[in-house]
């Protein structure tokens, strides 16, 4: 079964490489024959995963790629309509076309080494793409905070595979389940480089500028990154999962590096007030989430979400442009006299902690669905339309829940059992608590001390302005710089 | 004592700058909020000047280009397209002098000119510029001296610096403004953290902000100077403060607040219309405190290069320790007579011998006729060769299809004066009997109209305040139970909507969105990307036959707000005679609005009806069809002469312009008259099909596609808008009935056989004339200068607070109109950029009469934003205003009169 998935990928991607490779010539044909392709590839994944055995490692594999194939398909399709008669049209198709073709490798492999091939080629085209398609003027500072970003999580990933596969003796992610114990100390150096590999791909802090300045690049592009390249790190832990599990430090961090990450994304999209720029605060915070997740041991929760946040936050980015004219509308009605509301969720956190035996991360889960409830019935408090829109509320949240709830009990049989790791409990109350108190500064429009406002605001700036540098110039490079200007 | 002078210069000094402030605030542009965008003169600040001199300014303030490039022109005479012959005409009218002697040779400036235009410029030969060189010297010119020091006029300090040093100055300047302008005047004041003190006043704010900044920090401890100078706490303390350091004349500081703004138009037009609108009493921003943030910020940063690089810290030295520019070995001028000398095969000692007085005239002529001068006399011949064709075609005989009727027409339909209506209503014309008028597409009611969802629209104009106040109802013709029914479910619809919305963006709703429901999005993912939904038509969308606008009711005099009986009547009255439509009438009377249903467009409302305030138009055609339908109304218009007959009935209509789909409002029409609306949907249906026939094609598409485009989310082209307008024609319909124009008009209708005292042809030009010069303005500059006066591609496009643009993913906010709705492709104009020809038929003598009572009128047509031709029946020729007031007769024929054409028949 593993070999036909693989031998079905090879023939995709190249297929893909083929269609980048005339793209130039004929740009928009290359768009919807790789659209298609991508396509046919979701489809035979999907088809894939009602046969393949229940060996969990292919389950993800198959999984991944049936969401890269999609968002691929997707946008690929709808740029062949948004980018049409754009200047830029040829390095544009050539760029995504690469791109999908390199997140399908990297979703679906079983091999370390091809696994890094993937991520590294993703990088560069990334890199390039933003650089010959983003917004005049911010094209090259957008091309080079990317660069910057992505040497060193490269590095970081080179390090990772190298020393698994040496210390395994066999670059197979299979080999990682049963490696023999004098593997150990490489293998938890290798942890440790990964996690270095996953904070920056996933834009976690304070890696998470690259990804607000790449806001820069066309709108089908942010789609592609938002949705399938972010996720690399995401995929990297759950084809790295054994890595991880074997080092509970590693672990660890990655739960402190997602909290940190939801507070800091959660905080750029409440000082943002461009829609790509909260978009990118979102995603910051989103992937941060899928961390905790990975944090917890939860490996199945996380991929759960990677899934629906890569489709979730594709279909936003495709439509950011009509996100005109909703200010002013009643829905912005103060939130008097409900802001307290918004600190039940972490109080419901921990009395279920107390009170059931459910894991940590479907407390958060359940945490995260009850304020949908709670914000859902205030609005339409709010707006007058009660008892009415306690239906349509309660319409909102109840298949949230449900689908919490059965999603994330089904889906621990597809991949690994969660891992309960008792202490962390108080770090997510805690974050819960910070989130919490956000909300409730937001509803009851409190403004933030100065100096937290100021730090929030830098944060949220992909270029945050610099001093000019103190090494006094000689002359001569005065002159140089006049010049080449 | 001492201390009155002291404060009553401070109290001057603070009275000069309001007033510079309010100078520099005049040349901004409009800034319109994208939900009611409006397309408008981004050069509305300079309309005092004439266009060339008004767009010189601009391109000294801002670096934006006011005229195609000469290379456009250029290829268009190579392919035959712009005829050498005007071009000489267009450049001999405008030349000073015709011949320039140099030592004793006549040299002919004319066909030197049309060379440069047709053939580009040609690098002379060294010797002669050597010898161009010294006769400038000796003449005095071009002396370009390096050691210059920062022109205050022409740049400001930043980019200046920039230029000198590539420091990236502005760049940090922009990451650092536009950074906290978003975050303190864009927020949603529900779904962000405002920045602390932005209740108090943008600049205290930003005062807060930066004594939080690191660069402030840096720069205090660097230079000797107290914090509180470097950042005072008033606004006018701050700029009058930045000014003195930057050593400023007072004479120049008008000229550099100017600059300033400019160096940020978007934000700055912004903060003006924040300013005068109720959004300013939460955020309360004044232009005073931009320019004090942009002020202090470029003090900070200029004092922070200085210290970095161990420059003295006061502006003179620190400018006197920047390195020299090396002065061109030519300057532009001696370049310019060289090339010039070249062309006539001089030698050089003619211009060795040549007196200084004879070089100075004739650089001068040709430093004035530089490429940018040459291409604005090529936009002139574009003009006048589409004026000719316009007019000429106008006198051709039309088809006898499009005859008028004779008798009584089976409806007579007003439409929007919207260029988008002159193909329709030619395909209209061509079903049978049917007259159509054109009016403003507010119909004359200025009304803001609040739904039944919450949302709320001022229906008119942006020139005009909303003079009425309508609320949607639930049509009364219903059931008392469906009305309820009808009523509940409007006020809900925006409920789902609004708690989505709100979920997403919330800091802790937002992940359980995700999980919850983010596996749902695949749905509409797929059908975005590869099956666009067909789009329900944009009446029943917005404005189902169950909800209309109420005046009709008996609640009209116990309601506040709504216009009264005498208010109605002269609503009334005004369409009448103003559109000259007189009996016989018709059976129906139908008065089409339009608007465009379009998907995922920011720009959706630069397609609706700009008349209406850039909405949908078919609520004031509804409301003047219910005022036209009134007893009362109808027997006050009898007494005044205009006798509708009981069997005529007034119905609104709404035309969807990317479908070309028409929808009739005809749910309250008698049994009677069915028929009659069946009829004419049926023709109307015929002539939609006719029109997408024509409008794909201009598209370059089928006819069939225009469905999906109105649907794409992806499409950034739903449709060509008023693309490609170019005149303006006030006449009967006569006139131009039968004629294909093009969908570039705007028709007016107006008889002046029936305007004694010409307040009609007044209230036409000095309003709806108006509005489609900013339209044409607006078109003309996104086109010849997209990066500076449109907004950019839309694929790059960032909104900003629900109400603006950016490009990408930081920067200035972006007014006037993307790039995909001027251009066919990047690099590819579709809108062919002309000023607006104002075609008016009537005496020459009648319109000079209005123009010299508005003196606004009469300058933009004496500054050339726009040209006017008369058809003067009375003299029995066109007639081309000359700047200044003249006529001149044009000796092209003029067309047939309704009568004249009846008698042929």
């Amino acid at each position: 079964m593993s070999e036909l998935v693989q031998g079905a990928l090879a023939l995709v991607v190249i297929g893909l490489l083929v269609i980048a490779l005339v793209a130039p010539a004929a740009p928009l044909r290359a768009l919807r024959a790789a659209s298609r392709l991508a396509g046919v590839a979701a489809v035979g994944a999907l088809a894939a995963i009602s046969v393949a055995p229940a060996d969990s490692f292919t389950r993800t594999s198959l999984l991944l790629l049936v969401l890269a194939a999609t968002l691929a398909c997707a946008v690929l399709a709808f740029s062949v309509r948004h980018m049409r008669g754009d200047r830029h049209l040829d390095a544009y198709a050539r760029g995504v076309v690469l791109l999908a073709a390199a997140t399908l490798l990297g979703a679906g492999t079983d091999d370390m080494v091809v696994f890094a091939a993937a991520w590294l080629a993703a990088s560069r085209i990334v890199v390039e793409l933003i650089a010959q398609t983003a917004a005049p003027e911010q094209a090259t500072r957008a091309a080079a905070s990317a660069r910057g970003s992505f040497r060193l999580g490269d590095a970081a990933l080179v390090i990772t595979v190298l020393l698994a596969a040496l210390a395994c003796a066999d670059s197979g992610f299979a080999a990682l389940a049963n490696a023999d114990a004098a593997a150990a100390p490489f293998l938890q150096a290798a942890a440790a480089a990964l996690l270095v590999a996953i904070v920056v791909r996933s834009a976690a802090l304070p890696a998470q500028r690259w990804l607000l300045a790449s806001t820069a690049a066309p709108t089908p592009v942010c789609a592609l990154l938002h949705a399938g390249f972010v996720n690399a790190g995401g995929i990297a832990a759950l084809k790295f999962a054994p890595l991880l599990t074997a080092a509970p430090l590693a672990l660890f961090a990655l739960l402190a590096g997602g909290i940190a990450a939801i507070l800091g994304g959660t905080a750029i999209g409440l000082v943002r007030a461009d829609v790509k720029g909260r978009l990118a605060g979102s995603t910051v915070a989103q992937m941060g989430y899928m961390l905790v997740q990975c944090g917890l041991g939860a490996f199945a929760h996380a991929l759960f979400h990677i899934l629906a946040h890569g489709v979730f936050k594709a279909h936003a980015f495709l439509r950011a442009n009509g996100e005109i004219g909703v200010a002013g509308n009643a829905a912005s009605t103060p939130a008097r006299g409900t802001e307290w509301l918004m600190l039940l969720p972490s109080l419901l956190f921990f009395a279920a902690w107390g009170l059931t035996d459910l894991a940590l991360a479907d407390l958060v889960l359940l945490s995260f669905a009850a304020t949908l409830g709670i914000e859902a019935l205030s609005l339409a408090w709010r707006r007058g339309c009660l008892p009415q829109g306690v239906l349509r509320a309660l319409a909102v949240t109840i298949p949230a829940l449900l689908a919490a709830v059965v999603v994330h009990h089904l889906l621990p049989t597809v991949v690994a059992a969660p891992l309960p790791i008792a202490p962390s409990a108080h770090l997510l109350g805690a974050m819960l608590g910070v989130l919490s108190i956000l909300a409730y500064l937001r509803a009851a429009r409190v403004a933030l001390p100065d100096a937290l406002h100021a730090a929030l605001l830098r944060l949220a700036n992909a270029h945050p302005p610099q001093r000019a540098r103190l090494a006094p110039l000689p002359l001569a490079t005065l002159r140089a710089a006049r010049r080449s200007s | 004592m001492s201390k009155t002078p002291v404060a009553a210069d401070a109290h001057a000094m603070e009275a000069q700058l309001h007033a510079a402030l309010d100078a520099a605030a005049e040349r901004l542009p409009h800034f319109f909020p994208l939900d009611a965008f409006v397309a408008s003169n981004p050069l509305q600040g300079f309309e005092h000047l004439s266009f060339d001199e008004a767009v010189a300014q601009a391109h000294m303030l801002c670096g934006g280009r006011g005229q195609l490039p000469l290379e456009h022109y250029r290829e268009r005479v190579a392919r035959g397209r712009l005829e050498p012959d005007r071009l000489r005409a267009a450049v001999v009218a405008a030349l000073p002098a015709h011949v320039a002697s140099l030592a004793g040779h006549d040299l002919p400036f004319t066909d030197y000119l049309l060379a440069r235009i047709v053939d580009g410029a040609v690098a002379p030969p060294d010797a002669l510029l050597a010898a161009a060189n010294a006769a400038a010297t000796r003449a005095g010119l071009g002396t370009n001296d390096g050691a210059a020091g920062w022109p205050a006029e022409h740049t400001t300090l930043l980019a200046w610096l920039d230029t000198r040093l590539a420091a990236g100055l502005v760049e940090r300047r922009d990451a650092l403004v536009c950074a906290f302008l978003r975050a303190c005047l864009l927020a949603d004041d529900d779904t962000a953290l405002p920045p602390p003190g932005a209740t108090t006043g943008l600049y205290t704010a930003f005062r807060r902000h930066l004594l939080r900044d690191p660069l402030l920090d840096g720069v205090a401890a660097g230079v000797d100077i107290p914090r509180v100078a470097l950042l005072p706490d008033a606004p006018e303390a701050a700029v009058l403060g930045a000014l003195a350091a930057l050593g400023l004349d007072p004479d120049r500081r008008a000229g550099y607040l100017c600059q300033q703004l400019f160096s940020l138009k978007g934000w700055a037009a912004f903060v003006a219309w924040h300013a005068h609108g109720a959004r300013a009493q939460a955020r309360p921003a004044r232009l005073l405190d931009l320019l004090a943030v942009l002020l202090v910020t470029e003090r900070l940063l200029w004092l922070d290069l200085a210290l970095a690089h161990g420059l003295p810290s006061d502006l003179h030295g620190l400018v006197a320790h920047l390195p020299h520019v090396t002065a061109p070995a030519e300057s532009a001028a001696a370049t310019a007579l060289a090339a010039f000398a070249a062309w006539h095969d001089l030698p050089p000692t003619v211009l060795d011998e040549a007196s200084a007085d004879e070089v100075t005239t004739l650089t001068d002529t040709l430093m004035r006729c530089n490429e940018d001068w040459l291409a604005l006399r090529c936009l002139e011949a574009e003009e006048l060769a589409y004026r000719d064709d316009l007019l000429t075609q106008l006198a051709a005989p039309a088809p006898a299809t499009a005859a008028c009727p004779a008798g009584r027409p089976r409806a007579q339909m007003a439409f929007c004066i919207d260029v988008r209506s002159e193909p329709l209503r030619r395909a209209l014309e061509a079903q049978g009997a049917y007259d159509t008028y054109g009016y403003a597409g507010f119909f004359g009611i200025a009304l803001s109209y609040a739904r039944l969802d919450g949302s709320t629209s001022a229906q008119c104009p942006v020139l005009l305040e909303p003079a009425y106040h309508v609320h949607e109802q639930a049509a009364p013709r219903l059931p008392a139970q469906t009305r309820r029914q009808h009523v509940a479910g409007a006020r809900f619809a925006g409920l789902l909507p609004a708690i989505k919305r709100a979920l997403k963006r919330h800091p802790l709703a937002s992940f359980g969105v995700v999980d919850g429901f983010g596996l749902l999005s695949v749905w509409p993912l797929l059908r975005d990307a590869i099956r666009p939904a067909a789009p329900p038509p944009r009446a029943a969308a917005t404005l189902g036959p169950w909800l209309e606008p109420d005046v009709a009711g008996d609640a009209v005099a116990a309601t506040p707000g709504l216009p009264g009986d005498d208010e109605q009547f002269a609503i009334a009255r005004a369409f009448f005679e103003t559109t000259g439509l007189a009996a016989p009438f018709a059976r129906l009377l139908v008065l089409c609005g339009h608007a465009a249903s379009t998907t995922n467009n920011a720009y959706a409302g630069a397609l609706d009806c700009g008349a209406c305030g850039g909405h949908e138009g078919a609520t004031n055609a509804r409301l003047l069809a219910q005022i036209l339908e009134r007893k009362e109304i109808r027997e006050r218009l009898a007494a005044h002469g205009i006798a509708l007959p009981v069997d005529t009935h007034a119905l609104a209509a709404l035309h969807d312009t990317t479908t070309d789909r028409v929808t009739l409002f005809d749910d309250d029409l008698p049994a009677s008259h069915t028929a009659d609306a069946r009829a004419l949907a049926r023709a109307l249906e015929a002539a939609a099909r006719d029109n997408r026939v024509l409008r794909a094609l201009r598209l370059g598409t089928t006819a069939a596609d225009l469905q999906r485009r109105a649907a794409d989310a992806a499409e950034t082209r739903p449709e060509w808008g008023l693309a490609g307008n170019a005149a303006f024609i006030c006449a009967p319909r006569a006139t131009t009935r039968g004629h294909d124009l093009g969908g570039r008009t705007f028709l007016h209708s107006y008889d002046w056989t029936r305007d004694g005292d010409g307040a009609v042809l007044t209230a036409i030009m000095s309003a709806p004339l108006v509005v489609a010069q900013w339209i044409n303005a607006q078109y003309y500059f996104s086109s010849v200068d997209n990066a500076t006066w449109g907004s950019g591609s839309k694929v790059t496009q960032n909104i900003v607070g629900g109400l603006a643009v950016m490009q990408g993913e930081s920067g200035d906010l972006r007014l006037g109109l993307p790039a995909q709705s001027v251009q066919a492709d990047d690099g590819r104009l579709y809108h062919e950029p002309l000023r607006l020809l104002a075609v008016i038929e009537a005496p020459a003598t009648r319109i000079s009469a209005v123009l010299a009572s508005n003196e606004t009128l009469r300058a933009l047509f004496d500054n050339c934003w726009l040209r006017l031709v008369a058809l003067d029946r009375e003299a029995g020729a066109w007639c081309a205003y000359q700047p200044g007031g003249a006529w001149q007769r044009l000796t092209l024929p003029i067309p047939a009169t309704s009568a004249q054409l009846e008698g042929a028949a």
